[in-house]
């Protein structure tokens, strides 16, 4: 029997799986844009419908009160991963998860946030984007049945064009997802990244028009004396960045050590602190970015400009650490534009040299607060170059940019996003590590069997199960948690100070290092020799839980037994980042 | 018999990919007809708050008016319209270099937009940066103005001419004027208020113009039959200011300016002992007559000055008339154009110098003030 005509038409149909990524980054790209742009609206739509025009004391404490209370509710029961940014969460996706974002999350993201920041927490609305539109990007890639590393290259992607149409700067939004979200400049999703964003701006400009996010005046640098002005601005914008980091981390803290039972009304607390905070500075509601609009104008006066700065630090680190749903990106503008706009003016009132325009300084401040807060430098940098559009600005912001990085990062080493994310437990490799390593990684030589006591067991028995065990230290903890690590000398000096029946839970080390299982060999050695005898191998995104340990005898015993094969042949476990 | 296999997974994906282009292109649909809704709330509250503005403006308010057009302002931010009313409300608010700022910026994209150059215009004549209200006056002048708004145009040059005379600008005011010269409106209130810009300018010959385009309307028209008359007076031709001025009288015997005018124009014309067609007794009399006239009024002010700084000069001048008073009094040589002239000079002297040390003079010597003047040069 002859073939159908048809038939070779739908061979050639057939689709290879570059294919269906190119044209998944084109749809996701417009979702994820489109996305972004309703996020905005719904933000705008429950803001006018909660405050009206011009709301009552009353109301600027009750609304963020009360609707913090229903998201609390929403947050606790339904969408647990919504709470915050949505950037980190979108990284731990991306590096550990393979860009597995439950389908619940971006609706969760999307629902909570627009409550969150329409109801008057200072709080911003691209991370949240971002995180919805990874989110509908991992969606997308399961219904393909897209291969792992490419439902992985759908996050950036995404998270690019939801940038892009939030924020209508498409060239900062690929490189925020290179800088920040993949943490490699060179990767290989640089074209597909571009498109999306490009694809994403597109739509949301025709929708919303092509009117910028800020109207920013034109920059001029009127004598090179000015850059020792930018030189204070950055030093300024680092102590601002580092106060905001250091703040936000430790009220957080504070928040997460509170009885779990009140996890549900931790958001409604920041809730009512913020409505006080609203009665007299309506100005640090939402988003915000009208009053960056006025500082970068020269519309605030000094005084004005100062006090929000000051105000809307707090309000921020108060409704993030509170537990709601927004991100961190506004708020680092605002206070960059208040920072800059008090330096620009105490600049142009007494430098002894001619000076610019305090909007200048206002608009410089955004970018070196971003860097100093977000930890992008280049995403700030082209960001600030893509709102003015002029090559004057480049030098300042850079020294601006760099300054407040340094400072930042020399008093934190740790990002913020990073930060966040370790205080849930979540520890994301290096930007080092990021690279796919051919060499041996803890994976490979961990042992997967191990012992674990219990906190509550006496030193006497502890003593006999590490005999048996033949090892110098055993993990303390329960359910593969671990608690601490207990040696086999703390327990012999316990013994002869006649404390045989005590729990070696009072007793066990409990700030031993850990490794991950994506850790090259030379950091596992370098932290075994670290510990007494053991290293516990630890997931990233759970780092209380132990996946294997690694001891002398097993790194000895992997040594043995590999020492013939070639490297490349060694497997690397699955669940493992293989990064 | 061959079987060819199509993998079901690829049909699924094509259908997959049409199905999500769709549930985008919906999704777009659903996002514009929302962000239309959201952008009419928006515009609908900015409306309010702008309408607010403008009753805080209106009651005096300017710091409330100031809030509410930032309000108006926040979500609309390329309004123009509130824009401008804000910077308005800044300017009254001393708030002017945000003011500044502001039509600055919205200069940059509309950069020929008459209503943003008139405020910058505006603000920086309040500054008193002269140079750079000139420059925002004139390009809110030569910029695209509708039809309709050849009025407010009308009124914006007028503004600028004002503003140019207050600053001595007198050649750039004359240039304004005469632009504006050619397109006054044809009624006899607009060729008024042209002619007493010019008359502002000392330009008399074109304000002249300007009231008898005004008469040529309205021949009965009071301020321009006084104005014609006060220029016509003003540029010497006393026969027309007496002719206009009695005209004017005619519609408004009340008119005490018109009267006081008329009284000197007729005084001068029938004093001057230099108008033409006069034989030459008539000239010797007239001249006579100024001379003792300004000979009594001399003295008088001797008397009232007597031990003064002043009597000097009076006296140096009472011995000068005393010197010439025989040859003007010669019946038999009566004196030629020349000697008419040297004692118009000296009755001129001589009333300026009582003037200055002894008070307002009267109308008679008024007219001799002007007649003095009038053969001095010193009118046009």
């Amino acid at each position: 029997m002859k073939a159908s005509p048809v038939l070779p038409l739908i061979q050639r149909l057939r689709l290879r799986e570059n294919h269906i990524f190119f044209a998944l980054t084109i749809i996701i790209a417009v979702l994820a844009g489109l996305s972004a742009v309703l996020f905005t609206l719904a933000i705008k739509g429950t803001t006018y419908l909660l405050f009206g025009i011009s709301p009552s004391s009353l109301r600027f404490v009750l609304v963020p009160t009360l609707m913090s209370l229903v998201t609390g509710f929403l947050l606790v029961k339904f969408f647990p991963d919504a709470r915050g940014s949505g950037v980190p969460q979108t990284e731990a996706a991306y590096h550990l998860r393979q860009g597995d974002i439950p389908g619940r999350v971006a609706f969760g993201k999307f629902l909570t946030g627009a409550l969150c920041i329409g109801s008057g927490h200072s709080m911003g609305r691209e991370g949240p984007s971002v995180q919805i539109g990874a989110g509908l990007a991992s969606a997308i890639g399961k219904w393909f049945n897209l291969s792992p590393e490419r439902a992985q290259s759908l996050i950036p992607v995404a998270a690019a064009a939801a940038l892009s149409a939030a924020f209508n700067t498409p060239v900062a939004a690929v490189i925020f997802a290179l800088e920040e979200i993949i943490g490699d400049m060179n990767a290989a999703l640089v074209g597909s990244s571009v498109v999306a964003s490009v694809a994403a701006v597109i739509v949301a400009r025709s929708i919303l028009g092509n009117s910028p996010v800020f109207h920013v005046p034109q920059y001029h640098l009127v004598h090179p004396a000015e850059l020792i002005a930018y030189v204070v601005l950055g030093v300024v914008g680092g102590v601002v960045s580092l106060g905001f980091s250091k703040g936000l981390l430790w009220l957080r803290g504070i928040f997460k050590r509170m009885p779990a039972r009140t996890l549900m009304i931790q958001p409604a607390m920041g809730g009512l602190i913020i409505g006080v905070i609203l009665i007299f500075f309506p100005q640090v509601m939402g988003v915000g970015y009208q009053y960056v609009n006025q500082a970068l104008n020269g519309g605030l006066l000094l005084k004005t400009m100062a006090l929000l700065c000051v105000v809307k630090l707090v309000a921020t680190i108060v409704s993030y650490s509170s537990g709601n749903a927004g991100g961190i990106f506004a708020p680092s503008l605002y206070l960059g534009a208040m920072a800059g706009g008090v330096i620009g003016t105490l600049m142009h009132r007494f430098a002894p040299f001619p000076t610019g325009d305090p909007g200048a300084y206002a608009l410089v401040g955004m970018g070196t607060l971003f860097a100093g807060i977000i930890r992008a430098p280049m995403t700030s940098v082209f960001m600030i170059f893509e709102l003015t559009q002029d090559y004057q600005v480049f030098v300042p912001l850079m020294i601006a940019n760099m300054i407040s990085f340094v400072i930042s990062k020399h008093y934190q080493p740790t990002s913020l996003y990073h930060a966040l994310l370790q205080q849930d437990n979540v520890h994301l490799p290096a930007p080092g590590a990021r690279v796919p390593s051919r060499s041996w990684q803890a994976a490979d030589i961990m042992t997967r069997e191990f012992t674990m006591i219990s906190p509550n067991t006496s030193v006497a028995k502890a003593l006999d199960a590490i005999e048996s065990s033949g090892l110098q230290a055993l993990l303390v903890g329960n359910d593969r948690l671990y608690e601490g690590v207990i040696s086999r000398d703390l327990m012999e000096q316990a013994m002869l100070s006649g404390k045989a029946n005590s729990p070696v839970g009072a007793l066990m080390m409990t700030d031993c290092a850990h490794a991950h299982a994506d850790h090259p060999l030379e950091v596992v050695l370098d932290r075994l020799h670290k510990n007494p005898g053991l290293l516990p191998v630890v997931r990233r995104e759970r780092v209380r839980e132990v996946q294997g340990i690694v001891t002398p005898q097993s790194v000895m015993q992997f040594l043995q037994n590999t020492r013939d094969k070639p490297t490349t042949d060694i497997p690397v476990e699955k669940n493992a980042s293989s990064k | 018999m061959e079987v060819v296999k199509i993998p079901r997974i690829l049909n699924r994906e094509i259908v997959l990919l049409v199905a999500l282009s769709l549930a985008a292109f919906g999704v777009f649909v659903f996002t514009r007809h929302m962000a239309a809704g959201v952008q009419q709330l928006e515009a609908k509250i900015a409306a309010v708050w702008f309408e607010r503005g403008m009753q805080y403006m209106e009651a005096g308010e300017t710091e409330k008016a100031i809030q509410s057009f930032r309000k108006a302002t926040a979500d609309t931010g390329d309004n123009q319209k509130y824009l401008l009313a804000l910077a308005g409300a800044l300017a009254a608010g001393n708030d002017a270099a945000e003011a500044r700022q502001l039509l600055l910026t919205l200069r940059e994209s509309d950069p020929g937009n008459a209503e943003i150059n008139t405020q910058l215009a505006r603000l920086a004549a309040r500054q008193g940066e002269v140079q750079d209200a000139v420059h925002y006056y004139q390009s809110a002048l030569y910029s695209n103005w509708a039809a309709a708004q050849a009025d407010e145009r009308r009124r914006l040059r007028i503004e600028f001419i004002r503003f140019l005379l207050a600053h001595e600008q007198r050649d750039l005011a004359t240039s304004e004027l005469l632009v504006l010269q050619g397109r006054t409106a044809d009624s006899p209130p607009a060729h008024i208020e042209t002619a007493k810009l010019f008359l502002e300018a000392d330009d008399q010959k074109h304000a002249l113009q300007e009231y008898e385009e005004a008469l040529r309307l309205d021949s009965q028209n009071e301020k321009a039959l006084t104005g014609a008359g006060q220029t016509s007076f003003q540029l010497g031709d006393y026969a027309t200011a007496e002719r206009y001025l009695r005209d004017a009288l005619d519609v408004n015997p009340d008119s005490q300016k018109a009267r006081q005018l008329l009284t000197l124009a007729e005084l001068v014309q029938s004093e001057d002992p230099l108008a033409p067609r006069l034989s030459p007794l008539e000239r010797q009399r007239r001249l006579m007559a100024d001379f003792e006239r300004s000979e009594q009024r001399l003295e008088s002010c001797l008397n009232q000055a007597a031990g003064s700084t002043a009597g000097a000069e009076l006296q140096s001048l009472k011995a000068e008339a005393l010197a010439v008073q025989p040859k003007l009094r010669s019946q038999t040589h009566p004196p030629d154009s020349d000697a008419v002239r040297s004692g118009l000079d000296l009755i001129f002297r001589m009333q300026q110098a009582a003037s200055i040390h002894c008070g307002e003079p009267a109308p008679e010597d008024q007219a001799l003030l002007l007649i003095g003047r009038r053969h001095n040069g010193e009118h046009p």
